[in-house]
């Protein structure tokens, strides 16, 4: 075993040491965890199937026509078929080792894959096709993860290829193995299992600044409100109330009339903030295959803009909108921001495949207005692909937790039907800032942050 | 992963069947010129089934050989290149459907070189050493009383394949 000898390097590794073989599997003892079996099927491939008649024919033919040549032939063939016959199943043991070039990379970024497979058993191995079990959301953008080769005792192979890492935890968990023997008349399949994981997480840096709407706690922060008050931009003046400080009274307008005149700032409060993500089977929409979807976009965005909040002195809370609960209340604190680095990348409602549950819009709504605090706005994040999630948003809305809408563009404009659902979204965006909801539209190839300041430039306090 | 792995055969072992089928033709093809045919028709076989993927194609192509080497011992062709040609006719089929099996399960891309020299070059080692050992049957027995011993050899043949088989 080389675990020992091969982690500490910065390199994620973990080995997988099998023994396979007339059906007894020993898992390696040091592998992580101890309920990982090797499936092993032995069967057989048939392929020779059909020489035996051939020998027959030929041979027969050989004894009536009297051709000796023929009938010998026909030996041949019957050696053959005494060769596929004499084939059985392999017993291998093999080390297989991963090497994940960067085990914690950020979303996008391109992981090379090295595994070496190593025959431990005592005979040779001629004939292994090996398929290396990669997670599914994973694309391969470089080399093969398949690999041929034949091994003699104590010799290894190693093929090399590159991912390109996405959201998520990703755990590496199985090698295949087909192995043959040299007729290749019977087929040993075995499944090793392995424990290595990729552990892609969203950068978690913030953008530059969010407008949040006028919903505000008691609290003093950076929201500014309509509300006249302490504060540093001017608001209004009043008429002068006996107890006003000193500070706060209109000179100018004394030196000018001779009234008494309070000026008024802008208050500035903190608010409480929930990022409600739609992550609805009908929000895994992307323009093609190539490109990240919008739940994927949408996690992105509200990594972002999460850290951002936070630093602005904001209680940010995060919730699912999906068939798949999750809650992370409203708070502060370097901890908060941790649980929630942690909820984005590993919780089961923020997965990169969509989820199989059915979801039940009454039930989610009727628990997800229960759970947020009364002086909560909402932060929506949503592709706004159909008018469930539009409803939701104007339900929340007239529930008195301020929306804003922040959708990430999955439509494209290849076919008719991908424009006509640009155009169906388009109303629905407009229909909704007609309703008073503020929506920020970030177009494909466009930053979070770059739509942000954008759309937050037109925007009235 | 989205993108479709190409389930095609590996062009090499493609490569050395070709290079069989037409080494087999020639040997056969100087004795008895009604092999010649047969083994381009193998070819052709033979490249279908590298093309396409089709086991049948390979299927066809060991068996149009196999017509050639008959064809060829009817013609009184050698002893010995009749019963080459015959390992060659089972070593093209074995090299092509192993590619096949091989594209199947990995694809085309993936590197199965050295699995397919190494089973290319037992496969040749065995037709060799069963064209040589049947062979050497033939000059040990063939001198004395053909029919008898011909028949004998036919029962213990059926016999033996009856068993095989079960």
């Amino acid at each position: 075993m080389t675990a020992s000898a091969s982690t500490g390097s910065g390199s994620a590794d973990a080995d997988a040491d099998v023994a396979v073989g007339d059906g007894a599997a020993t898992p390696d003892p040091t592998a992580e965890s101890t309920d990982r079996t090797v499936e092993t099927t032995t069967r057989e491939t048939r392929r020779w199937r059909g020489i035996s008649a051939v020998a027959l024919v030929a041979g027969g033919a050989g004894i009536v026509l009297r051709y000796p040549s023929l009938f010998l032939v026909g030996v041949i063939g019957v050696a053959y078929a005494a060769y596929a016959r004499a084939a059985t199943g392999l017993s291998m043991s093999l080390a297989v080792e991963r090497t994940l070039s960067d085990p914690a990379p950020d979303p996008g970024d391109e992981v090379e894959v090295s595994v070496t497979v190593r025959n431990e058993g005592e005979s040779t191995l001629p004939d292994l096709r090996l398929v290396d079990g990669v997670p599914d959301p994973i694309a391969v953008t470089d080399g093969v993860p398949r690999h041929g080769t034949s091994l003699r005792a104590g010799e290894s192979a190693t093929f090399e290829y590159a991912v390109t890492a996405g959201r998520g935890v990703h755990e590496f968990d199985r090698l295949l193995v087909v192995g043959r023997g040299m007729s290749g008349a019977v087929e040993t399949r075995a499944r090793v299992p392995t424990a290595d994981v990729l552990r892609c997480e969203s950068p978690f840096e913030p953008v530059s600044d969010v407008a949040l709407r006028a919903l505000t706690t008691r609290h003093a922060g950076r929201v500014e409100t309509d509300d006249g008050g302490e504060g540093v931009e001017f608001h209004s003046t009043r008429e002068y109330r006996p107890g006003d400080a000193i500070s706060r009274i209109d000179w100018n307008r004394h030196a000018r009339t001779g009234e008494l005149a309070t000026l008024r700032f802008r208050q500035e409060r903190s608010a409480t903030v929930v990022l409600l993500l739609d992550v609805r089977e009908e929000a895994y929409l992307r323009p093609d295959e190539d490109r990240p979807h919008a739940v994927d976009r949408s996690v992105e965005a509200a990594t972002a803009v999460f850290p951002a909040l936070l630093d602005a002195g904001n209680r940010v809370g995060i919730a699912a909108f999906g068939p798949t609960e999750a809650w992370l209340p409203p708070g502060l604190g370097t901890d908060h921001r941790a649980r929630a680095r942690s909820l984005f990348s590993s919780h089961d409602a923020f997965s990169p495949e969509a989820p199989e549950a059915d979801f039940y819009f009454n039930v989610r709504m009727r628990r997800l207005r229960k759970r947020l605090p009364e002086d909560a706005q909402v932060v929506l994040f949503s592709p706004l692909c159909d008018d469930q999630v539009a409803r939701f948003a104007r339900l929340v809305d007239a529930h008195g937790h301020l929306v804003t809408t922040v959708s990430p563009d999955p439509t494209g404009d290849d076919t008719p039907g991908h424009r006509l659902a640009g155009a169906e979204r388009a109303a629905r965006i407009t229909a909704l800032r007609g309703a008073g909801i503020r929506v920020v539209d970030v177009p494909a190839e466009t930053s979070t942050e770059a739509a942000l300041a954008s759309t937050g430039k037109r925007w009235s306090r | 992963m989205t993108d479709e792995i190409p389930r095609l055969p590996s062009l090499h072992s493609g490569v050395v069947a070709a290079a069989t089928v037409s080494v087999v033709t020639l040997a056969l093809g100087f004795y008895a010129a009604i092999a010649v045919p047969f083994g381009v028709l193998a070819l052709c076989a033979a490249a279908v089934a590298v093309g396409r993927g089709w086991r049948r194609a390979a299927v066809w192509a060991g068996i149009l050989l196999f017509g050639g080497v008959v064809a060829a011992a009817v013609e009184n062709a050698p002893t010995l290149v009749v019963l080459v040609g015959a390992g060659g006719a089972v070593v093209v089929w074995d090299l092509l459907d192993n590619a096949i099996g091989l594209g199947e399960q990995l694809g085309r891309e993936a590197d199965t070189r050295r699995t397919e020299v190494v089973h290319a070059a037992g496969s040749v080692a065995l037709a060799f050493a069963v064209s040589a050992g049947s062979y050497g049957l033939y000059s040990v027995v063939g001198g004395g009383k053909p029919l008898s011993a011909l028949v004998f050899l036919l029962v213990a043949v059926v016999a033996l394949t009856s068993v095989l088989r079960t």
